[in-house]
């Protein structure tokens, strides 16, 4: 069942709110805050699918409630009530993360239809976060295009966010080790562009791989990267360049490191997983990250 | 494949002050030429001192310490200073991880920054 938050100091415009949910959304259960702080209390204990506020409420008005809704509880949207004259504050509100306002001159006419569309937005994001934590493997041809990658990188980060098995800070540190994995196989993998371009400058590496990308056999190839979710997550990246030679990698313990322009992916990569290997060739990586720490097995 | 804009400039007295926005996908290839475009405008070339806040950039990766030193070499170049404020946790350790960390000032707050970078 669903359960909705409604937010106002004003008795009689909670109670026409409240009154105007039960009609046309029954199923759901109305929860009722006269300002802000209960409003949070009654969030915490019931997890709200929607929350519909006041804009002005004295102690904590709803601009407030919003920003301190959006930082806890992010997955939650919020929709403002609000009366003639404050649609600047709205603006700001909504810039805060609100989902959007409502005027309360037409609560009547809005108001159910906004909350039911929300309602039926957070129920589809439930069903898609289900279906993604039953993923235990997944394997992806990737067309080399780094636009596609950065944007897969950004969804497989919010991916273990949801899933929950790594705390943030490790979201990111494995969204960034696949990151350089995957940048490697792009530029230097399918590309064939060597990091000693960019100690020249910064235009000769960026002109010699947008010149690669048209041209064969550099534009056709792809990076396959497989995804294992068990007791601990694996990731293999391969891409279908020649490779390279793994003694050629810089040593980060050289006193030179600090002051090259390039060099610091597999570092990065190295430091934030539990492990990496490099097959033979150098054209595939797998990367090992512990979850909750598992003991991991080293692999050859 | 154009970046998305994801910094500004600003100039207070001989300091430019690049601001990134937050980059939670970081799509930056071209950032490193473009910002280097940039530096070379008439109303920037002029500045000896370079900022770089990164308040609001929760995700970074090795590109982006390339595109620092980059900034950092430029600030060399006019005998400038260069310097950071606001860094992240993440920020900091991939610093820390790239033995970067130390190799610039870093500093709590913009005002910070800019007070020490100009007394100097």
């Amino acid at each position: 069942m669903a359960t909705l938050l409604v937010v106002d100091d004003s008795k009689i415009d909670l109670k026409r709110a409240s009154l105007l949910l039960t009609k046309h959304i029954p199923e759901a259960e109305i929860l009722c805050a006269a300002q802000g702080e209960e409003a949070l209390e009654l969030i915490e204990l019931h997890a709200p699918d929607v929350v519909i506020t006041d804009l002005q409420m004295p102690i904590m008005n709803g601009l407030e409630l919003v920003e301190r809704i959006r930082q806890k509880y992010p997955q939650i949207p919020v929709i403002l009530m609000t009366a003639a004259g404050s649609e600047e504050i709205a603006t700001a509100a909504l810039k805060k993360g609100a989902a959007c306002y409502v005027p309360k001159r037409e609560l009547a006419v809005d108001l159910a239809p906004i909350v039911a569309r929300l309602l039926g937005a957070a129920r589809e994001r439930i069903h898609h976060l289900r279906i993604l934590n039953s993923i235990s493997e997944v394997s992806f041809e990737l067309q080399n295009d780094r636009e596609l990658l950065v944007d897969f990188v950004y969804e497989l980060r919010e991916f273990l966010q949801h899933r929950g098995i790594f705390a943030e800070h490790d979201c990111f540190r494995v969204a960034m080790a696949i990151d350089e994995a995957l940048a490697n196989a792009y530029y230097h993998g399918n590309l064939e562009v060597s990091s000693k371009l960019r100690e020249q400058d910064c235009f000769s590496f960026e002109r010699l791989a947008s010149q690669r990308r048209e041209e064969q056999p550099y534009a056709h190839r792809k990076i396959f990267l497989k995804i294992s979710l068990g007791e601990e997550l694996t990731v293999t990246i391969r891409d279908q360049g020649p490779g390279f030679d793994l003694k050629m990698l810089p040593d980060p313990f050289d006193p030179g490191f600090v002051e090259r322009p390039c060099g610091r992916g597999v570092v990065l990569m190295r430091s934030f997983m539990d492990s990496i290997v490099f097959n033979e060739f150098g054209n595939q990586v797998t990367m090992v990250k512990k979850i909750n720490g598992t003991e991991i097995v080293s692999k050859p | 494949m154009k970046s998305q804009p994801s910094y500004r400039t600003q100039v207070v007295q001989d300091t430019i002050i690049i601001e990134f926005y937050e980059i939670s996908k970081f799509l930056q290839d071209e950032l490193g030429p473009e910002l280097d475009r940039e530096l070379g405008q008439p109303d920037l070339a002029n500045c000896k001192h370079i900022l770089v806040d990164c308040q609001h950039l929760k995700y970074a990766n090795s590109l982006f310490l390339e595109i620092l030193l980059n900034m950092a070499a430029q600030a060399d170049q006019r005998q400038g200073r260069f310097a950071l404020c606001c860094l992240s946790l993440f920020l900091s350790e991939v610093f820390e991880v790239t033995r970067l960390q130390g190799r610039w000032p870093t500093f709590d707050s913009r005002e910070a920054a800019l007070r020490e970078i100009q007394a100097a």
